[in-house]
């Protein structure tokens, strides 16, 4: 019995030890937003923000941050998104730039106004305006 | 014929050949040339789509490219080489010496396919617009790439820089055929240049040179400024004309007496046997014999041109067969009807005539329903003869046949020129009759009245010559009584010679042939006549040196009558001159001449005499007496002996001569 309370024990610290934090970064005049504005605007319901126009950037399909934003901020599943989109391309919408990596993403959040991407926490994230942080254990 | 037969055949096997030659001298070079031409438009039109579309293919790749969504990684350098990667396999995809590269806005390249020119900076300036330009035998191609988040926001540009050699691809390049690209200024070549000074204003066209044909065309993509031209060396081009051309001109030569040699063959083959048929054509017509056979040796054309002319020949000769049977009936029958109107002519009563006629009629025709009657039947055939007296035709009878059972009009015609020609004849005895009777009776008239008229004559004479002995007469009662005894002689002696006439026509003059010794005959009248001459004082002479016949059978009183009455005239148309009395005979004839110097005869005048009464109607003649008789009776006369009397006359006051001909009797 004791040697299962220690396991558990063990893989719950384990578990707070291994947990990411990720952020949702901007330009530093991007104005705050809620987090169903965000959701808004990842799923291209809105554009424009308080007269700003708003470029969202995703990561590649693969990537975990990317699979993390779309759990913990959209809610959604690989495949509710897959068939949102084919549905708004219908309508003539298009989903986020996606760009390769998160070196990519600062980049263009850098260079391109209204930009907002989500990078790790790891990053230089003084750089941006953070919009928005989650925790994603894996 | 052998030559033109030759001539022809000669004619025909190298005509073609030697047209040939011509045609390719003369017109086959501008033909083909104008072909190569034609070809080589549509060449250098395809070589133009092709570099066309090549150069359109990779200004779309370009284009697509350039609208890539890919192309925002512009904004971020290009961290990931996302855009250098898909350069790259593009590039391997064109497999062409070309490069594509990415500038930002600040034309730093940061995406290539060469790694090694990231980060360079492009030198040219760029514009909105597509843009080509060349450099350095590089075509650079220009397409901005736009954000797209933002389509007006530029954010930079995608070069494709294409090395123009690429395009030597599509160049032909081979043996006298040279293809390149050029511009009018001819500061760039694409391809192998050729040494020719093209003015390349429109924008196609062809030319000729000495040397090349030359068709150029002008690109409409991208090198709108830039021509394709094509140039075909012409000794290349119209090669294999010229090849024939030599290997027609060698064959000709060599083949012309191999035709030569078969021309000659062909035509004596050919005419040997149309010479064999010509030459026994003619062996026919010179022989007339139709029934030659022409030998058939050879199985062609002539053998059968020679068969129709043996058949011809067969049924010529069956022909001319026909017509030698026919034309033998058709003389037969003639000679029958000649014989049929002969023996109808002959004839000399009707009776005779008609039975005549019938009987030969019947040997011709074969008929036996022949007859004669004279009632007149509608089946009949009339026979009609003359009525003298009227001058009219009259019924006589008619020839009855079975005119049902003759359905052939030639052989109606037949009896109806038979009964016409048994008419003539009856009119002829008829009418011989008639004359006959009038003969007879005129001549019984004329005796008759002769001896009557004689007899008183007779006592008028004898009266006359008692009288004028009276020794008491005046001289102008003898005169008187001379001139009635004178006239009384006349008309005795005028009597006696109607009497003559009269006897010889009713045929009473009787005919005592004798053995008559001619030259005593004439020694006789010569010497009765010689006091007349003397008194006129002619010269006369008897000839008879060419008189060979011993004895000579004639009527002797006749004869010395002819003569004496030829003589009489003689010497009473002669007043001046001579008269010879010729005596000749040859193998046939006996001949007697009478010419004298006297007052002739005209030409005219001859035809009237030998008549009837007939003395010439002239002043001259007027003091002559005369019966005019004499020479009418002379003429009858010497026909009852046999003979003929002729007179000829040289004119008037030329003489005249009178030839009495009888036949030499004793000449067998």
């Amino acid at each position: 019995m004791r040697f299962f309370i220690i396991t558990v024990l063990f893989l719950f610290y384990c578990n707070i030890v291994n947990a990411k934090e990720y952020s949702v970064v901007s330009s530093k005049n991007m104005p705050m937003m809620t987090i169903n504005e965000l959701r808004a605007l990842y799923l291209k319901k809105i554009i424009f923000l308080k007269d700003v126009k708003v470029i969202p950037l995703n990561l590649s399909a693969n990537s975990k941050i990317r699979r993390s934003f779309e759990k913990n901020i959209l809610h959604m599943s690989e495949n509710q998104l897959k068939r949102y989109w084919i549905k708004e391309h219908y309508l003539g919408k298009r989903p986020p730039i996606m760009l390769e990596s998160q070196r990519a993403v600062q980049k263009f959040v850098h260079r391109v106004n209204g930009a907002i991407g989500y990078i790790e926490n790891t990053q230089n994230i003084k750089m941006f305006k953070v919009l928005y942080q989650w925790k994603d254990e894996e | 014929m052998f030559r033109k037969f030759l001539i022809n055949s000669l004619f025909i096997a190298l005509f073609p050949f030697v047209l040939l030659l011509a045609y390719m001298f003369f017109l086959s070079e501008t033909k083909i040339l104008h072909q190569i031409t034609i070809q080589q438009s549509k060449r250098v039109e395809y070589i133009t789509n092709l570099i066309n579309n090549h150069l359109q293919d990779i200004d779309k790749e370009a284009a697509f490219l350039a609208s890539l969504d890919l192309m925002d990684d512009i904004l971020v350098d290009d961290v990931d080489k996302r855009i250098s990667i898909v350069l790259e396999k593009k590039v391997k995809d064109f497999n062409l010496d070309i490069s594509l590269f990415v500038v930002n806005q600040n034309n730093i390249i940061i995406a290539a396919s060469e790694k090694k020119i990231i980060l360079n900076h492009f030198r040219f300036l760029l514009n909105n617009n597509n843009q080509y330009t060349i450099q350095n035998n590089y075509l650079y191609i220009f397409h901005p790439v736009y954000a797209t988040f933002d389509k007006k926001k530029r954010i930079g540009a995608l070069i494709v820089k294409y090395n123009l050699n690429n395009l030597n691809m599509f160049l032909l390049q081979q043996n006298g055929i040279h293809t390149y690209i050029t511009n009018k200024t001819h500061s760039l070549y694409i391809g192998k240049r050729l040494p020719l000074s093209l003015n390349l204003e429109k924008k196609e066209g062809n030319l000729a040179t000495n040397k090349y044909l030359v068709t150029y065309k002008q690109l409409s993509i991208i090198l709108t400024k830039y021509f394709i031209v094509y140039a075909v060396d012409k000794n290349v081009a119209l090669g294999f004309l010229y090849d024939f051309i030599h290997f027609m001109f060698y064959a000709a030569l060599l083949l012309l007496p191999f035709i030569l040699f078969i021309s000659i063959r062909f035509s004596k083959t050919m005419l040997i046997p149309i010479k064999n048929l010509t030459r026994a054509t003619q062996n026919i017509i010179d022989k007339q014999d139709y029934s030659t056979i022409l030998e058939v040796k050879s199985h062609d054309e002539i053998a059968l041109l020679t068969e129709a002319f043996n058949s011809m020949l067969h049924k010529t000769s069956q022909l001319l067969h026909m017509l030698e049977l026919e034309n033998k009936i058709r003389l037969q029958r003639f000679v029958q009807l000649i014989n049929l109107f002969n023996t109808i002519n002959q004839t000399t009563t009707q009776e005779e005539c008609i039975k005549t006629s019938l009987s030969e009629i019947k040997k011709i025709t074969q008929r036996e329903d022949l007859a004669f009657c004279t009632e007149t039947k509608e089946s009949a055939i009339a026979i009609y003869v003359t009525d003298f007296d009227t001058n009219s035709k009259q019924y006589f009878g008619s020839i009855t046949l079975l005119l049902e059972n003759t359905e052939d009009e030639n052989e109606k015609n037949f009896y109806i020129s038979v009964a016409t020609m048994m008419g003539l004849q009856l009119d002829r005895i008829r009418l011989i009759e008639k004359m006959l009777s009038a003969s007879n009776a005129k001549s019984a008239f004329i005796s008759h009245m002769s001896h009557e008229l004689r007899t008183p004559l007779n006592s008028i004479i004898s009266a006359s010559q008692f009288l004028i002995t009276y020794e008491k007469l005046t001289e102008k009662q003898q005169d008187a009584i001379g001139s009635i005894e004178s006239s009384a002689h006349h008309l005795l002696h005028m009597f006696n010679d109607i009497l003559d006439i009269a006897k010889i026509e009713a045929g009473k003059m009787d005919v005592n042939f004798e053995t008559v010794d001619l030259k005593k005959l004439l020694e006789n009248v010569y010497t009765m006549f010689t006091p007349l001459a003397e008194d006129k004082k002619l010269t006369m002479r008897l000839d008879m040196h060419s008189y060979t016949i011993k004895t000579f059978i004639s009527d002797a009183k006749i004869l010395q009558q002819i003569i004496i009455n030829i003589l009489s005239n003689a010497i009473k148309f002669t007043q001046e001159g001579y008269i010879i009395i010729k005596l000749s005979n040859d193998e046939e004839y006996v001949e007697i001449v009478v010419q004298d110097s006297g007052i002739g005869i005209s030409t005219e005048d001859l035809k009237m005499l030998f008549r009837d009464f007939t003395q010439l109607k002239n002043n001259q003649q007027k003091q002559y007496k005369g019966t005019g008789l004499g020479l009418s009776l002379s003429k009858k006369m010497t026909e009852l002996l046999g003979g003929k009397i002729f007179l000829e006359s040289g004119g008037k006051n030329k003489g005249s001569k009178v030839t009495i001909i009888l036949r030499n009797n004793n000449a067998t």
